[in-house]
């Protein structure tokens, strides 16, 4: 329950401080409203300065607070980490450690969600996604990925049936003690997680927890993308909270959610493009970066390391094609490369100078966190002619800051582009981003663009910005819906508990052997591997049991018998020489005997 | 250890040529192109860059090539007289295959299409190569040129005899690849221009590097598979060379 005075007390577990960044604004709006909400991480992450973001939250609302998870026996990673023969010679994982009951529950519960993530991408909507599809075989343990691969192409009825299986055995798989405990401690009104739709999740189990101690739960959607490219969401909270109409359907279709279950309050990740202003004029901009102010420049957005693994060469012929066009304007434009932050190192191999009129900026490595970051990403944007990228959310802040958005479908990336959903949201009916199918016809567009032959379609972009990221109005910030929404939840009267039935108790026994399995075959060796255990454990402990005897034998009865045949042996020897000298005695006693015989005879 | 590339064996391999029949084909399909296949040109495949090419370009125009583009569709170098075929949309393997045998040499950045045009036994010059073992041409007809190797978590430009090191062969995915320079493609490609036309020749340097790498490949060939697999066979690494430029710096 609520204390210190707030309304309400939210508890709110994310996979990694990561996930603050959307949700920032919506949390000091949740404080500043008087709910208490406590942030719960489930692992850290720094690559991004990310535990720095969440000390800084943590400083500007004591309502605001931060923690970890209860430590799991298995996470997710250690699940993946242990079919890895290098992480386990690197010694991240201890085999030979006992493994408890719980460990084989947590094991087969990551199975279990990973086959359905799985399962999912067989569905005719997934019929381009290969590279997800990939992606998601390849959490599996071999074993399972063959055998749900095989269901999963035999068609819609075969993977209805094996989901159902799936779904009833998560069902039976209890929650673990610690977790159950901290979610008690916590004692919260509302339960919020986010993302719950990573490949094999543990989050599910927060869902399960809450809905057996009666506390309301609700997903959090964080990104476009989330519903589309990841995984299910298993367990169905009380909420699912999306950005827009095209996620409420998403989350109805493709997660079987009902539909008064979805609210929509827009994406308060967005919030703060639609405030921002320049802090300083275009030629001060263009110079702090290296641009010509006198020319117009383009800004290339790089993508994240899943969509554009191998950007920099795409890069390079696209400036290329720029440069070569016989239009002048797009031949001379300028040009700002502005890498992914979090998929920078590739771009060390990127050489500006071998590029004229191209910059890469900011510099590799610079710190997400550091106070003029964002302001200079703004800018770049603001102040840019057009903006080109390949998939990523930064086209959708470009046409909120009001650019022309364009993008290039190209074979290397089209299980980036056709290969996803949320692509479509770009490119698509309503979609904002001008796309090309070459690089010649993308040199056209921004030829056009750029000689005013083409102006930005200026209802098109607000009914997109409008429809995707502010469906309750421009002018309507959405982390103040996202905080009233929550808030609302939160002040409900919880839900009646619904602890496991006796029936699912009942089941447990028989599932057991299921999750002894999943443990072991967790280890992702090839099946004659385990075929063989058995005969070699019995050789080895029949090994086992002859050395131990021959030790047994060599350690106490040898030196037993030695000694008995020692302590013989002294006998024998001693008692030989006593008759020995018993023998002498007797003999010199009859010489004596005998000599005074003599001698009292030659008297006599 | 994987087993070694039989460069011995591939030294001396007589052309694998098309049959007739597939000439034949060929010829057709290249019939079907919208520009006459030209009697003098020479072929490129390069993935990496294309701005550094335009020099180059320029220069083999100059001397009466024509340039043919063969490779990926999406790769085009529009304008400078390039003959695209790719885009054309013809046969393209097969058309792809007898351009290679047509060419007076081609200039590639991939190990695939080095392999191809040295079995048919066309000059070829690799540019923008990860590392000497891999790319070092068994033909005499075969010139190389090394990438700047970049590490990726400091930004570091390696020096060229840091390619031959351990450390960078066994962890190449720290590694990433700066394609070589306009003036240094410039500069392979009039080495490839004269080789084919006034006949091969090699300096001290180039031999000094052939040696480097055959000496290193012998120590490390135990250790590292990639070595193993393109290390010198029987102590024979090829008959090519790094381009002259380069091999200065090795």
């Amino acid at each position: 329950m609520a204390g210190g005075g707030a309304l309400s007390k939210i508890l709110f577990v994310m996979l990694h401080p990561g996930f603050i960044r959307y949700y920032e604004g919506a949390l000091t709006a949740l404080a500043d409203a008087g709910h208490h909400v406590h942030l719960a991480f489930e692992i850290s992450r720094t690559k991004l300065g990310e535990d720095e973001t969440a000390r800084r939250l943590g400083a500007m609302s004591p309502r605001i607070t931060c923690g970890t998870t209860p430590e799991r026996h298995e996470s997710v990673r250690d699940f993946l980490v242990r079919g890895d023969r290098s992480a386990t010679r690197s010694g991240d994982v201890n085999r030979a450690a006992s493994v408890t009951a719980e460990e084989r529950w947590e094991s087969l519960a990551t199975t279990v969600r990973l086959m359905l993530d799985y399962l999912r991408f067989f569905e005719p909507e997934f019929a381009h996604a290969d590279k997800l599809r990939d992606r998601a075989e390849k959490r599996l343990p071999r074993v399972h990925a063959r055998t749900t691969g095989l269901i999963g192409a035999a068609g819609r009825p075969a993977r209805r049936a094996f989901a159902g299986v799936l779904r009833q055995i998560e069902r039976v798989i209890p929650v673990g003690h610690a977790l159950e405990q901290f979610v008690r401690d916590e004692d919260p009104d509302l339960l919020l997680v986010t993302p719950l739709i990573e490949l094999g999740s543990q989050q599910v189990d927060y869902v399960k927890c809450a809905r057996t101690l009666g506390i309301p739960s609700v997903l959090c959607v964080a990104s476009w993308d989330n519903l589309t490219s990841k995984g299910l969401i298993r367990v169905a909270p009380d909420r699912v909270v999306v950005w827009n109409e095209a996620q409420r359907g998403e989350a109805i279709a493709l997660h079987g959610i009902p539909p008064d279950r979805v609210a929509i309050t827009g994406a308060q990740v967005f919030d703060r493009w639609f405030a921002a202003r320049p802090t300083r004029s275009r030629e001060e901009f263009c110079r702090a970066v290296g641009v010509d102010p006198s020319r117009p420049f383009v800004l290339y957005v790089g993508s994240s390391v899943f969509i554009a693994p191998d950007e920099v060469p795409f890069v390079e012929r696209l400036l290329w094609s720029l440069r070569s066009s016989t239009e002048p304007t797009v031949a001379n434009v300028g040009v700002l490369v502005r890498p992914h932050p979090a998929n920078g190192r590739q771009w060390r191999a990127f050489d500006p100078e071998a590029c004229p009129g191209t910059t890469l900026w900011p510099p590799i490595g610079t710190d997400p966190n550091a106070a003029d970051f964002w302001r200079d990403y703004y800018e770049s944007l603001y102040y840019s002619a057009a903006v080109v990228g390949i998939n990523t959310s930064a086209l959708i802040e470009a046409a909120i800051v009001g650019r022309p958005v364009f993008t290039i479908t190209t074979p290397e990336f089209a299980h980036a582009q056709e290969g996803t959903l949320h692509f479509r949201h770009l490119v698509g009916e309503g979609g904002i981003v001008h796309a090309a199918r070459s690089l010649p016809e993308h040199v056209a567009q921004l030829a056009a663009l750029l000689t005013s032959a083409a102006g930005v379609d200026e209802w098109r972009r607000l009914e997109f910005v409008r429809s995707f990221v502010r469906p309750h109005g421009l002018d309507v910030e959405a982390a103040s819906i996202f905080a009233s929404t929550i808030g609302d939840m939160a002040r409900t009267p919880r839900p009646r508990p619904h602890p496991d039935s006796i029936v699912l108790r009942a089941c447990r026994p028989a599932v057991w052997p299921i999750a002894w399995l999943a443990r072991t075959l967790a280890e992702d060796r090839p099946l004659w591997a385990y075929a063989l255990r058995p005969p070699m454990a019995l050789a080895v402990w029949a090994l086992a049991v002859v050395y131990r005897a021959r030790t047994g034998i060599y350690e106490h009865v040898r030196p037993r018998i030695k000694r008995a045949r020692r302590a013989l042996q002294r006998a024998r020897h001693e008692a030989s020489r006593a008759i020995e000298k018993r023998w002498k005695r007797a003999q010199r006693s009859a010489k004596r005997a005998l000599a005074a015989a003599n001698s009292a005879e030659r008297k006599g | 250890m994987p087993a070694p590339f039989p460069r011995r064996q591939l030294r001396d391999a007589a052309p694998l040529l098309l049959s007739a029949e597939l000439r034949d084909r060929a010829a057709r399909a290249a019939a079907a192109l919208p520009f006459d296949l030209p009697a003098r040109f020479v072929a490129f495949d390069v993935r990496r860059n294309p701005a550094a090419l335009a020099p180059a370009i320029d220069w083999l125009l100059t001397q009466g090539y024509s340039i043919v583009r063969i490779g990926h569709t999406e790769d085009a170098m529009p304008g400078r007289g390039v003959l695209d075929v790719p885009s054309s949309g013809i046969e393209v393997d097969l058309l792809q295959r007898f351009i290679v045998e047509k060419a007076r040499f081609v200039v590639c950045d991939s190990g695939e299409r080095q392999h191809t045009a040295s079995r048919i036994n066309t000059p070829t010059l690799r540019l923008n190569a990860r590392d000497p073992f891999s790319a070092y041409p068994v033909r005499g007809n075969g010139l190389f040129t090394l990438g700047a190797a970049v590490d990726l978590d400091s930004g570091r430009v390696l020096s060229p005899r840091e390619l031959l090191s351990e450390s960078y062969l066994r962890h190449g995915r720290h590694f990433a690849l700066r394609p070589n320079r306009p003036a240094q493609v410039l500069a392979a490609v009039k080495e490839m221009h004269e080789g084919v036309t006034a006949g091969w020749r090699e300096d001290a340097d180039q031999m000094r590097v052939r040696e480097l790498v055959t000496d290193a490949g012998l120590l490390l060939a135990s250790r590292i598979p990639l070595v193993a697999e393109w290390g010198p066979d029987d102590g024979f690494i090829g008959d090519g060379r790094l381009a002259r430029w380069q091999a200065g710096e090795l």
